[in-house]
């Protein structure tokens, strides 16, 4: 009697577990679809202001916004890493960990000076245990990240690299492909490398994913009859900050969709595995139980027996 | 955007990074432009502007909705024009001066967070392994 007890306490403690994983499944398969919706929301105003940005360098020929210049040495990388506040979500953080530390370990045999800045408890808790020297950590904006939190990380990282700190900045975050499937990627924010005739990291519009269609674009006439007021160059100064903040709020939205979906994936084999266990236990609980009352009726059998031969 | 601007009309989208704001044709948008108000009719020249906070007036078929803005861009090209703004609160005539200074009480209270952010932020990076 005692084995299957303690097998029926199995079952229960299992069943229990896969009420949490269920759970917790549904809650990020909720989540996701409000994640992507926000992404989607975001890169409408990006392009808006890309649009803009593009017909301004079209129009004025030399442009000299002290975040389009690279610095004249490159001493000082700034890498932000984009973690998760929070675990059980598969091999979310230890990727994009992976990447992040790699890039500084790149960035160190380069010869080149590291500053950290770290965004969520995961990255934080890993990077201080190995010893790294972190400058700046951010938290609790891993679930819900506001175009706040990503305007005040980025005029941190714009006050550094103008005041001549760091040389260049680097963002490692985590790309939302789809809720199966998340990529770690490097991104450089600064300085905004010109790529042919775009005025913008072609990158950065590619890994985020904003592509500026002639259609979509609504600059279709010559660009000398666009009036700008004040001046395109204090336009432009202004929309180059903003480009910043959105590029950083997209990394955090890709960032947060991605631990979503890594969520539920891991969560939804998670719930698969207790599904099994549980089918296998209650086999092993059947069985056992039916040994017990096999071996009790002989008992009686034989002890029927042993009375009737007397 | 799949819906073409009427003739004489324009269509206009008022984006924050957040949401959509508005989306649809109007007749006439009145505009917080950084060197003082400005009226933006069908057929208006190409113009990219600086907005500061304040109140956008838009009047379609003879309504008229309110939308605070803080800070911000607008840009127009032929018959689509576009507010990018950091945030954009739709609100009623009663309410104007309201929203406007929720909006600059916003900006204040969030010029105070980045410093406080700042310090924890260098704080908890601080912190030593316990």
């Amino acid at each position: 009697m005692e084995k299957s007890q303690e097998i029926r306490s199995r079952i229960k403690s299992t069943i229990g577990t896969r009420k949490i994983t269920k759970a917790m499944e549904m809650i990020a398969s909720s989540k996701i679809k409000k994640a992507q919706n926000r992404i989607f929301e975001a890169r409408a105003f990006m392009a808006g202001i890309v649009d803009v940005i593009t017909d301004i360098a079209g129009q004025t020929n030399s442009l000299s916004d002290p975040l389009l210049m690279p610095h004249k040495e490159e001493k000082t990388v700034l890498i932000l890493g984009v973690t998760a506040d929070r675990g059980l979500c598969g091999g979310y953080n230890s990727n994009i960990i992976r990447l992040i530390e790699k890039t500084v370990k790149n960035s160190i045999s380069a010869g080149k000076t590291v500053k950290l800045f770290i965004i969520g408890t995961r990255g934080r808790n890993y990077f201080r245990y190995m010893g790294y020297d972190i400058e700046m950590v951010y938290e609790n904006l891993s679930d819900y990240p506001r175009f706040l939190d990503a305007r005040e990380i980025s005029r941190e990282i714009i006050s550094r690299y103008i005041k001549g700190e760091v040389d260049r900045v680097i963002i490692c975050f985590t790309k939302f492909k789809n809720p199966a499937e998340q990529l770690p990627t490097m991104l450089q924010l600064l300085p905004i490398v010109k790529q042919g005739s775009m005025y913008l990291a072609d990158g950065v519009l590619e890994q985020l994913d904003i592509k500026v269609t002639p259609e979509e674009s609504i600059s279709q006439m010559p660009f000398a009859e666009i009036l700008y007021d004040p001046s395109p160059r204090e336009v432009l100064e202004s929309i180059i900050l903003e480009y910043i903040y959105t590029t950083v709020y997209g990394t955090l939205l890709e960032a947060t969709a991605s631990e979503t979906g890594a969520r539920m994936t891991a969560m939804k084999s998670a719930s698969k595995n207790a599904d099994d266990m549980i089918k296998e236990l209650v086999l092993i609980y059947h069985r056992a139980r039916q040994q017990q009352i096999t071996m009790e009726i002989s008992e009686i059998i034989s002890g029927t027996f042993a009375l009737i031969n007397e | 955007m799949e819906v073409k601007g009427k003739e004489n009309k324009i269509f206009l989208s008022i984006i924050t990074p957040e949401e959509k704001v508005f989306v649809g044709n109007v007749d006439f948008i009145s505009l917080p432009a950084k060197s003082g108000s400005m009226g933006v009719l069908p057929g208006h020249i190409p113009t990219v502007t600086r907005l500061k906070t304040g109140i956008l007036k838009i009047i379609n078929d003879g309504t008229t909705t309110y939308i605070g803005v803080c800070r911000g861009y607008f840009e127009i090209m032929g018959t689509k024009a576009y507010v990018l703004t950091e945030r954009a609160i739709i609100t009623d005539v009663e309410n104007l001066e309201k929203t406007v200074l929720e909006l600059k009480k916003k900006h204040d209270i969030t010029q105070e967070i980045t410093e406080d952010t700042k310090r924890v932020s260098q704080a908890v990076a601080g912190l030593k392994k316990l």
